[in-house]
């Protein structure tokens, strides 16, 4: 079942609140856990059930590893390693065989074909949040959650597919708090207004960004050459499809989640306003960041061990990232310029350059966010693309070595001055150009293109929009925005209409554009 | 503070998600919201005689496109809107019209590039509009390469529904009994299948042919070409395909070469020829026939060519009469049928799969009209639709 579906929106979320209510009120907090395990199973199961017992067997397995750790001090080390070993045999098993029995045919090494392995839904997520919860106890000894609390924290439907990836020592908390697991009208509507804003960035944005992404990565990879100007329109518009998809499915889980009073960690926070590679990925994906940095990076030895085993720590972590998205070499490509960023960010670090005036220091940010931002769009191509022959392909059109010029039949889509005009500037429209957009499809996606990345740009993120009505968990490791945003969210009429309408449109683009899955399913 | 608030989004939301639920009802009982693999396997298999005209897509080509790859069939035609009306009826193997979805030479290259992947059909007919050769006419050079994702709904389509009340094209009762009755139809016919189909009997019928219902019907009250006045029109302004033009482009002239060169080296016989204009309009651009210099410079590149080809651009070759045509440049079945029955009778590769006795019997019962009489689209008779004094 998927947060963007007709039965998720209209039957399983009302159905779900709605005896949560009577559970919480008629029977206390502990019915009500009761009755959100079993919804999430039953969301789980929705898709596969076979895979719900796969999860049942695997949640089983792990809560009593971490009772072995807790009740044997001194084999504590083997059990860990016994326990990490067996959820990465099952992600292993699941994600990567196919992948490496293909390759092994690619070499030649292999003639073996197996038959296709169904990956079950978000199981990268629920392995790492098992192995995290190992690592927790193991490092803390302490007894953990409960049996049922462990469910709860494996299983809560809202991040249990994709994300935010949580750690016990952050729904622990909760488990004793007053908010949570308790129905409260301020948290029906922050979780409902958080859940439709995300709503909205999926049905509308990104899957308005996909109509005119997915058609030139496709040709790309079928080895159509690419223009110039629909080359960099595929790549922004992958580049904004993806977060609004990954960012809208994040807030509608912070959403879900907050109307039953648990709240999320963030996983995002304006992420292509980043003016550097360390500082995109404190603001990308946050919870996967964080995972990677404490219980792989730091584990490696983090930067403890010299500037040259930094790096090389690096690299693994973000080459290990990256074959955490997909089974697959353009994924690990993606992992491995992302860890060279990062490399080269921390280099550059080292010299210290500042500029002494506030225009000279201006123009530093631009340029670093502008730098920033390129490179996160070229590694995005080949995050998307299926093959490398594909995203060279677009990046050849990209940097212009098939010329920059626009199809002769674009002509007569521009006014007449702008026609006699552009020549001037260097603007051609060639007969032998082509294109895999049609004028106005190429035109109402630049358009798209444009304000869509005005919004990333300048809009107020959900945190900075919701404020203070959107407390989220460890705010010390989340600076409070600098500035006060244009829109501010606030429970009253102005703000119950635009987000009705919001909820509308929303709503609308899901009756037509029903199966559109969110991008980190696949992960 | 925030129940007020929760009860003043279920106030606004309301009623606009059941404005949309309405229309998406309504889209969805015409047959709009079917996808191109269900709109074919519906039209293929219920009843086989369903039209599709729709009001609200804009992707034709592609649902050709996939009722070709249904078909298989053994004859094929390509060309324009202008041989849209040659039909299955008129052949006695399995036949597919791909009328429209070649504008211009490089549309039909995209066009042949798809069709072949899909299916090789035994036998082309290629209708040759002249002003894909004119280099003043735009090519539609965007159709190049294949699109691999068509954006058939759109969040817009579901306020569709709003312009049709607006506009006049259905009415208040018309879309409330489609809400309650999914059936109904309007136009009449048996299965018709999207808006326009239901509402105005326009369409296309599962071969691919075209039905221009209400239009023949002299139910369209602003018919732009009574009389021919829009076709005339347009030659004496050398505008909108009848743009002025000495030579034929070189360009233009290569690629079809090309195209006709990749029919023949896969073993597929490719029928040139060209599609009628309404006598009225033949002379008048007789008349203005320095202007276009083009269309006989055109000819006899194809005869140097050594291509050969029929030119029914007058159709007094063919006994076709002003009453026959659809508008100016556009002939009717009738005139198809005959201009069908005169390549056969010539044509050797074509003869195989024409029913010529049937054919001219066809012909015969139906002289001096547009369209066939045909009870699965509609009940309504032809009339005089273009006040030419027609007798229909």
């Amino acid at each position: 079942m998927q947060f963007n579906s007709f039965e998720f929106i209209c039957l399983f979320l009302p159905a779900t609140v709605v005896l949560f209510i009577v559970f919480s009120k008629r029977w206390g907090t502990s019915a009500a856990i009761f009755w959100l395990i079993a919804a999430s199973l039953f969301f789980y199961a929705w898709w596969n059930p076979i895979f719900a017992l796969l999860l049942i067997a695997a949640i089983v397995g792990n809560y009593l590893v971490s009772r072995a750790i807790i009740r044997s001090p001194e084999q504590k080390k083997l059990l860990l390693t016994v326990g990490i070993l067996f959820n990465l045999c099952v992600l292993i098993y699941f994600k990567y065989t196919n992948f490496f029995f293909q390759t092994l045919r690619e070499i030649g090494w292999s003639h073996a074909t197996l038959p296709p392995i169904i990956l079950p839904l978000g199981i990268s997520f629920i392995i790492f949040q098992m192995i995290a919860y190992l690592v927790d106890v193991y490092r803390s000894g302490n007894a953990g959650l409960s049996f049922v609390q462990y469910c709860f924290f494996i299983t809560f439907f809202p991040k249990l597919i994709a994300g935010p990836i949580m750690r016990s020592s952050e729904i622990a908390p909760q488990f004793s708090g007053g908010q949570a697991f308790r129905f409260h009208e301020s948290n029906l509507a922050v979780g409902l207004t958080i859940f439709i804003l995300g709503l909205w960035k999926k049905a509308v944005f990104a899957d308005a960004m996909a109509v005119y992404s997915s058609p030139i990565f496709v040709a790309a990879d079928a080895g159509i050459p690419m223009n110039f100007f629909e080359s960099w329109l595929g790549a922004v518009a992958y580049a904004l499809q993806l977060y609004f998809d990954f960012s809208g499915y994040a807030d509608m889980a912070i959403g879900a989640a907050r109307i039953f009073g648990i709240q999320l960690p963030i996983n995002f926070l304006s992420p292509y306003k980043s003016k550097s590679a360390i500082e995109f990925w404190r603001t990308w994906h946050i919870t996967l960041s964080n995972f990677l940095r404490d219980y792989l990076y730091i584990p490696l030895g983090g930067n403890r061990k010299g500037p040259l085993r930094k790096y090389g720590n690096l690299l693994c972590t973000m080459l290990i990232g990256g074959l955490w998205h997909g089974a697959g070499w353009t994924f690990l490509f993606w992992g491995a310029l992302h860890g060279i960023f990062l490399i080269i960010n921390h280099g550059w670090r080292t010299f210290h350059f500042s500029c002494s005036t506030r225009v000279g220091r201006n123009v530093a940010l631009f340029f670093s966010w502008l730098l920033t931002f390129m490179c996160t769009l070229v590694a995005w191509i080949f995050f998307r693309a299926e093959t490398f022959a594909g995203a060279w392909n677009l990046l050849k059109g990209m940097a212009g070595f098939r010329g920059i010029a626009l199809p002769y039949s674009f002509l007569s889509h521009f006014p007449a001055f702008l026609r006699q005009l552009m020549p001037a500037y260097g603007f051609r429209f060639d007969m032998t150009e082509t294109m895999v957009l049609r004028p106005d499809m190429f035109f109402r996606g630049t358009f798209w293109m444009c304000a869509l990345f005005t919004v990333v740009m300048f809009a107020p993120n959900t945190q900075e929009f919701m404020g203070s009505f959107l407390p989220i968990i460890n705010p010390e490791k989340h600076p409070a925005p600098q500035r006060t945003p244009l829109f501010r969210w606030s429970p009253t009429t102005r703000y119950a209409f635009c987000i009705a309408v919001l909820g509308f449109l929303s709503f609308a683009s899901l009756m037509i554009l029903q199966k559109t899955e969110f991008l980190y399913f696949q992960f | 503070m925030f129940r007020s608030y929760l009860l003043k989004i279920l106030f606004f939301l309301i009623p606009g998600i059941g404005f949309l639920l309405l229309n998406y009802l309504f889209l969805q009982n015409t047959g709009e919201m079917l996808s191109l693999p269900q709109l074919v396997h519906r039209q293929q298999t219920d009843s086989g005689s369903c039209v599709y005209g729709t009001a609200i897509h804009d992707d034709t080509f592609y649902y050709k496109l996939e009722e070709y790859a249904y078909r298989k069939p053994d004859v094929a035609v390509l060309g324009s809107s202008r041989v849209m009306q040659l039909q299955e009826d008129f052949f006695n193997s399995s036949f597919f019209n791909f009328g429209g979805s070649m504008s211009s030479i490089n549309q039909g290259e995209h066009l042949l590039s798809l069709m072949m992947a899909r299916h090789k059909p035994k036998l082309i007919l290629l209708g040759i509009d002249a002003w894909w050769f004119n280099s003043r006419f735009a090519q539609v050079k965007y159709l190049d390469h294949p699109l691999p994702i068509q954006p058939r709904f759109q969040l817009e389509h579901l306020f569709e529904p709003v312009s049709f009340l607006f506009r006049g094209k259905v009415s208040i009762s018309q879309y409330l009994r489609i809400l309650l009755h999914p059936s109904f139809s309007p136009a009449g016919g048996s299965c018709s299948i999207g808006v326009s189909a239901r509402f105005t009997g326009v369409g296309y019928g599962p071969d691919g042919s075209y039905y221009y219902g209400e239009l023949v019907e002299g139910k369209t009250p602003d018919n732009a070409d009574r009389g021919f006045s829009n076709t005339i029109n347009r030659i004496r302004t050398g505008s909108n395909r009848f743009e002025y033009g000495d030579h034929v482009d070189p360009t233009h002239w290569a690629h079809f070469l090309d195209f006709v060169n990749t029919l023949q080296t896969q073993g597929i016989p490719v029928v040139l020829f060209f599609p009628s204009l309404a006598p009225t309009v033949y002379r008048e651009m007789d008349r203005e026939r320095d202007r276009y210099g083009y269309i006989a410079e055109l000819k006899q590149l194809l005869h140097r060519a050594n291509l050969t080809f029929y030119d029914f651009e007058d159709s007094s070759t063919i006994s076709s009469t002003d009453c026959e045509f659809v508008d100016g440049f556009h002939g009717g079945a009738v005139t198809s049928a005959r201009l069908l029955l005169a390549i056969a009778e010539k044509d050797a590769r074509v003869q195989p799969y024409v029913d010529t006795h049937s054919l001219q019997q066809l012909i015969l019962q139906n002289a001096g009209r547009a369209s066939w009489s045909n009870s699965r689209v509609t009940t309504d008779h032809e009339a005089d639709f273009l006040g030419i004094g027609c007798s229909k």
